[in-house]
C-alpha cells in the first residue's frame, strides 16, 4: 500500500490544493497527480481524502464546480474563486511563519550541536 | 468496474456518512467522485501491469476509516437536519405548514379584495366572480388537508434517508395530522354590491364531530406512513 502522511499538518492539503487550481482547472484525479508530480512524491495523501476538502472549500465558497463531459463521462472540475485565492494567500504566509520559525529551529540546534 | 466486494464498500461508507449526519447531497456526490476516481486509478493499474489492478486502485483511494474521517470531520458538509433534528422534524412540520398556507393563501384573499377595490374585476363593490369560488375552496382543501399529509410523508421520509431516528419526524407528523383533521373553515364569498368576502380559519371541534375527525387524524397517519413504507420497497429494489 502506498505511504500516506496521515499526521501531515492541518491546512497543507488546502493549500495545495488551492494553489494548484488557481493554475487551472481539475478534476479530483487529475489534481491528486498533480499535487504528486508537483512534490516530487514526497506528499501522498490518501486520495479519496482529497473530495472531502474539496466540497469543504467550495462549501466556502473558495472553489466553484462544474460539471463537463469529457469522452463520455461527467466530470466534476474545480478551480480557485476570488476568495479562494485570497484564502491561499492567507495560508502561504502561515505556511512561511511555521517553516521559518522551524527552519531556524533546526539551523540553532545544528550550531548548538556543533 | 469495481468487484463486488469494493461496491459492497462503497455502500457500507455511505451508510456510514449518513448515518454520521453528513447532507444526503454531500453523501451521493463524494460517492460519484469516489467511484469515478476508483475507476480511473483502475485503469490506470491495469496499464501498469498490475498483479491485482482492483485492489492496489482501491487501496490508492485510503481506508474506509481514513475517507469516513475525512468527511465526517467538516462540519459544513453536516445536514442542518442531522445538527438539530428535534426542530427540523420535531417543529417543523407545523411551521412548513402555516408559512406555506398563509403565504400561498394570502395574496388571493387580499388579492381579490384589493382588485374588486380597484375596479379591475368590475366597478367597486362588484360581487366576487364566479369563477373564483371553485378554485378558491380546492385550494382551501388542498392547503387544509391534503398538505399537511405530504410534508408529513416529506419529513418521515427525509428523517430516514438520512437514517435518523425517527421519533421526532412521527411526532411532528402527528401533530399536523391531528390539527389537519381538526382544522376548520368557513368561507363567504361576496355575493351582492358592497358586500365583502370573508375567510375565516381555526382549529376546533365539537363533542359529535371528535370521532369524526380522529378518525380524520388516523386516516392522514396512515397516508403519511403508506407513502413512506412505499419509498422503503422502492430502496429495497434499488440496492
Amino acid at each position: 500500500m502506498a505511504r500516506t502522511n496521515p499526521d501531515f499538518m492541518t491546512g497543507v492539503p488546502e493549500l495545495l490544493i488551492l494553489r494548484l487550481l488557481t493554475e487551472r482547472e481539475m478534476y479530483g484525479y487529475e489534481l491528486v497527480q498533480a499535487i504528486e508530480t508537483a512534490t516530487g512524491e514526497a506528499i501522498k495523501v490518501g486520495e479519496g481524502v482529497v473530495y472531502p476538502i474539496l466540497h469543504a472549500l467550495e462549501k466556502q465558497g473558495c472553489l466553484s464546480a462544474r460539471r463537463k463531459p469529457v469522452n463520455g463521462r461527467t466530470r466534476v472540475y474545480y478551480t480557485a474563486t476570488a476568495a479562494g485565492k485570497k484564502r491561499l494567500g492567507v495560508l502561504i504566509t502561515e505556511w512561511q511563519r511555521i517553516t521559518d520559525a522551524v527552519s531556524n529551529l533546526v539551523a540553532g540546534s545544528v550550531h548548538g550541536h556543533a | 468496474m469495481a468487484t463486488h466486494e469494493h461496491l459492497i464498500q462503497f455502500d457500507r461508507l455511505e451508510d456510514r456518512l449518513l448515518r454520521g449526519g453528513i447532507a444526503p447531497r454531500h453523501v451521493r456526490r463524494t460517492l460519484t467522485e469516489l467511484r469515478e476516481h476508483y475507476d480511473d486509478a483502475l485503469r490506470d493499474e491495469q496499464a501498469k501491469g498490475a498483479y491485482d489492478a482492483a485492489q492496489a486502485a482501491w487501496q490508492r483511494l485510503g481506508t474506509e476509516n481514513d475517507i469516513a474521517q475525512s468527511v465526517l470531520a467538516r462540519r459544513e458538509l453536516h445536514a442542518l437536519s442531522a445538527r438539530f433534528p428535534r426542530a427540523v422534524f420535531g417543529a417543523g412540520p407545523l411551521v412548513l405548514w402555516f408559512a406555506i398556507t398563509a403565504l400561498s393563501l394570502s395574496p388571493f384573499a387580499f388579492g381579490l379584495n384589493a382588485a374588486r377595490e380597484a375596479g379591475l374585476i368590475g366597478p367597486p363593490g362588484t360581487p366576487d366572480p364566479v369563477w373564483f369560488k371553485a378554485p378558491f375552496s380546492a385550494m382551501l382543501f388542498f392547503y387544509l388537508r391534503i398538505l399537511p399529509v405530504i410534508i408529513g410523508a416529506i419529513m418521515v421520509t427525509a428523517a430516514a434517508r438520512q437514517r435518523l431516528a425517527l421519533g421526532w419526524a412521527i411526532l411532528g407528523t402527528g401533530v399536523i395530522a391531528l390539527l389537519s383533521a381538526f382544522a376548520t373553515y368557513s368561507l363567504k364569498f361576496a355575493t351582492a354590491p358592497g358586500e365583502k368576502g370573508e375567510l375565516t380559519l381555526g382549529f376546533g371541534v365539537t363533542a359529535q364531530e371528535l370521532p369524526q375527525s380522529l378518525g380524520m387524524g388516523v386516516v392522514n397517519m396512515a397516508i403519511v406512513f403508506a407513502a413512506y413504507m412505499l419509498w422503503q420497497r422502492t430502496q429495497r429494489r434499488t440496492v
